[in-house]
């Protein structure tokens, strides 16, 4: 008897479309299933996450409430929305006719993403000023902070100090390096 | 035809005699409608209709004729495709006058001796067996021919004989089994439940006065020929069981004394009804039922067709095996396949659920926080704060530190700082930078020079001293440390240095660091 004889033809076509048909039954079924578990792990996590926001929501309230003079400050403060270096250069400018400096050049990189906190946003400032002594510096550090519009850190500051006398009442050229912070939130 | 293909059990019984034949529905082990068939063309018309209604239904042949013959023979131990074509060539050798024929291998032997001797030999007995005369069942094969109906297979009556022994137990020891049939007196004689030989002897009854003084006569005959034979020891009483379906035996056990070397024994009508399981009603409607009800169990090595019958019956079967295995692997699937899209709709019904109650939760969460404006205003006034405050640990004041560090010095005096460095605190600062993180970076780091200098290094060590005693005591949990002094006075430092040229300075650099955790 030959292996492939016509009679069996029409058997072998019908085992080889049932395994084929069935296969894909079984694959379409069985990723149906998998996309139903997933779902419901999505929903059910969704569901545990907007349970514990409800249950927390009234002290949230009561923070929100606590906080509402801080958040106040900030949004005038210039912190949220888009950097304003224009006024920052300005602030710059008038504490150099303040404190009458000889000179004060300055330096701004890019902006940049800070890992501190989601949408915030760093500008690094560099500066030097001459003459500048501990207490002049003190003022235009507290200069800028009150007319900048915006937040800034100090980084770093270098003072050299030259001349004869005590130290105290010495001044010389001041280097800082100030982080502008600015955040943009979310548009929701 | 799918149905058709799970019911692989399911068959036409026929049993064929020179004085008639008759037929059974085989169906899931049970047998159905036993009915006798008239001679010639109105049994075969009968056939035919049933063939017709009963459509892909294979059919088994069991055939009861004096046209028969059986031999013992030895061959090598082979197996698989290579004892086929050993047996078939010895067939065709032994019986080469009549295509029907079969090889049925003896497994056991009641002669230890013959036994050990093929074992140590490498032999096998097998019964070469046929059927001399086809003309019995020609005219049966013709009707499945036309009706392209598929034949089981054909087998000799005898070979009942062996799924016979094994229902009733008699797998032990010599025995002769004697039935009354239609053409004559069935002899058949097995050894350890293996087929040796048969014979069917017609009896003329009008010979004697008692039928039952031929069968005796014919039963004797037999014993001689066992005797002769050697099959049989002269001192052995010969087992001898009469089948005696319709209970009309019984005066042969008189006629079969142990005198005379016999050991008889009786299967009754309700023996066979019970072990066979046979309806009464069946037995009733013809006694053919009897060896109809065996035909199903017997040997497939003791089949008679012929090769090319063979060749049919197997890619019948491949057929309807491809079709099962098809239909079985559907159906497996739509069950599996049902059960997941159950599982799914369970999965997705739980999901509905919990998007449900998501969606009621954040309703009541929207009540509560409509006052603030709403969930979403609240949670971006949340990040501004907590970005505000992360920023808080960042802030720092080195003018004011400079500061202190310069009034601290001016109280100690002839300390002049030329040069102040201040930094972010280092556990604060956003940089990661190894260094900064192992706290190595300095808050502030001041570099001055004593003056005027009398180039008295001691008291200029002194006032350096005092410098940092006072700046530990102004910066608490700072570690304050002095990088360079006027003279490094180190045992494991070399010095060289002059006094008279030129102006000796005494220049000195303290750090203050951020305490290492």
């Amino acid at each position: 008897m030959k292996i492939m004889d016509p009679k069996l033809h029409r058997p072998i076509a019908l085992l080889i479309a049932s395994l084929l048909i069935g296969s894909l039954v079984f694959h379409y079924s069985l990723q149906a299933r998998l996309a139903t578990a997933a779902r419901l792990i999505s929903e059910e996590s969704i569901a545990a996450e907007v349970a514990r926001s409800v249950h927390e929501a009234p002290a949230r309230l009561m923070q929100d409430q606590a906080e509402s003079t801080l958040h106040k400050r900030i949004r005038n403060s210039g912190f949220i929305g888009a950097e304003d270096r224009a006024g920052w250069i300005t602030a710059l400018g008038e504490a150099r006719t303040l404190l009458n400096l000889n000179s004060l050049t300055w330096h701004l990189a890019p902006q940049t993403s800070s890992p501190l906190a989601p949408n915030l946003k760093l500008s690094k400032m560099s500066f030097s000023a001459t003459p500048l002594n501990p207490a002049s510096l003190s003022r235009l550090i507290a200069h800028l902070r009150a007319t900048a519009p915006g937040r800034f850190t100090i980084e770093s500051c270098s003072l050299i100090l030259e001349g004869e006398g005590t130290s105290l009442g010495k001044s010389g050229q001041a280097t800082c390096h100030l982080n502008w912070w600015t955040l943009t939130p979310n548009a929701n | 035809m799918i149905v058709k293909a799970f019911t692989l059990n399911d068959r036409i019984l026929l049993y064929l005699s020179a004085a008639g034949a008759s037929f059974a529905l085989y169906h899931r082990g049970t047998l159905h409608e036993v009915h006798a068939l008239p001679s010639h063309e109105e049994g075969w018309e009968e056939f035919n209709a049933l063939l017709l209604k009963h459509a892909d239904k294979p059919v088994a042949i069991a055939v009861d004729t004096v046209d028969e013959v059986y031999r013992q023979d030895i061959l090598p131990r082979v197996h698989g495709a290579d004892r086929r074509e050993m047996t078939d060539r010895r067939l065709r050798q032994l019986i080469h006058h009549s295509a029907y024929r079969a090889a049925l291998r003896q497994k056991a032997l009641s002669d230890p001796v013959l036994q050990d001797q093929l074992k140590e030999r490498r032999q096998e007995r097998y019964l070469m067996m046929g059927l001399t005369n086809a003309e019995i069942v020609r005219p049966w094969l013709d009707i499945l021919h036309v009706r392209s109906a598929h034949l089981a297979g054909i087998w000799l009556l005898p070979a009942l004989a062996i799924p016979l022994a094994k229902q009733f137990r008699l797998g032990k020891g010599r025995l002769l089994l004697v039935s009354e049939q239609t053409g004559g007196l069935r002899l058949t004689y097995l050894e350890e439940g293996e087929l040796r030989f048969s014979r069917l002897a017609p009896v003329d009854s009008t010979q004697y006065e008692n039928p039952l003084e031929g069968y005796a006569e014919e039963i004797e005959r037999t014993r001689q020929s066992l005797l002769g034979q050697r099959l049989l020891a002269r001192s052995a009483p010969l087992r001898t069981l009469l089948l005696d379906p319709l209970n009309t035996l019984a005066q042969l056990h008189a006629l079969l004394p142990e005198s005379a070397g016999f050991q008889c024994e009786s299967i009754l009508r309700g023996q066979l009804l019970e072990t066979l399981k046979l309806p009464p009603t069946l037995l009733a409607e013809s006694s053919d039922a009897l060896y109809l009800k065996l035909l199903p169990d017997a040997p497939q090595s003791a089949n008679l067709m012929t090769r090319e019958q063979h060749g049919i019956t197997r890619l019948h079967w491949m057929k309807r095996g491809l079709i099962f295995i098809s239909s079985a692997w559907i159906t497996l699937i739509m069950l599996i396949s049902l059960l997941l899209w159950l599982d799914s709709w369970r999965l997705d019904h739980a999901a509905n659920q919990a998007r449900a109650a998501s969606q009621a939760n954040r309703e009541q969460e929207a009540h509560l926080m409509r006052s603030a404006g709403g969930a979403s205003r609240l949670n971006q006034r949340r990040q501004i704060v907590e970005a505000w405050h992360s920023i808080n640990a960042l802030e720092h004041d080195p003018a004011g530190l400079f500061e202190t560090v310069l009034n601290i010095s001016n109280q100690i005096g002839k300390l002049h700082i030329h040069r102040l460095d201040g930094s972010t605190y280092p556990q604060q600062n956003p940089d990661s930078s190894p260094e900064n993180q192992a706290g190595k970076v300095p808050l502030i780091r001041l570099a001055g020079e004593i003056l005027p200098f009398d180039n008295n290094f001691s008291a200029a060590h002194q006032r350096v001293q005092t410098l940092v005693a006072q700046l530990q005591t102004a910066f608490p949990g700072q570690s304050v440390s002095v990088t360079q002094w006027p003279l490094d006075a180190s045992v494991a430092s070399e010095l060289e240095g002059e006094f008279g040229h030129s102006q000796v300075t005494a220049r000195f650099q303290i750090e203050i660091k951020g305490a290492t955790p």
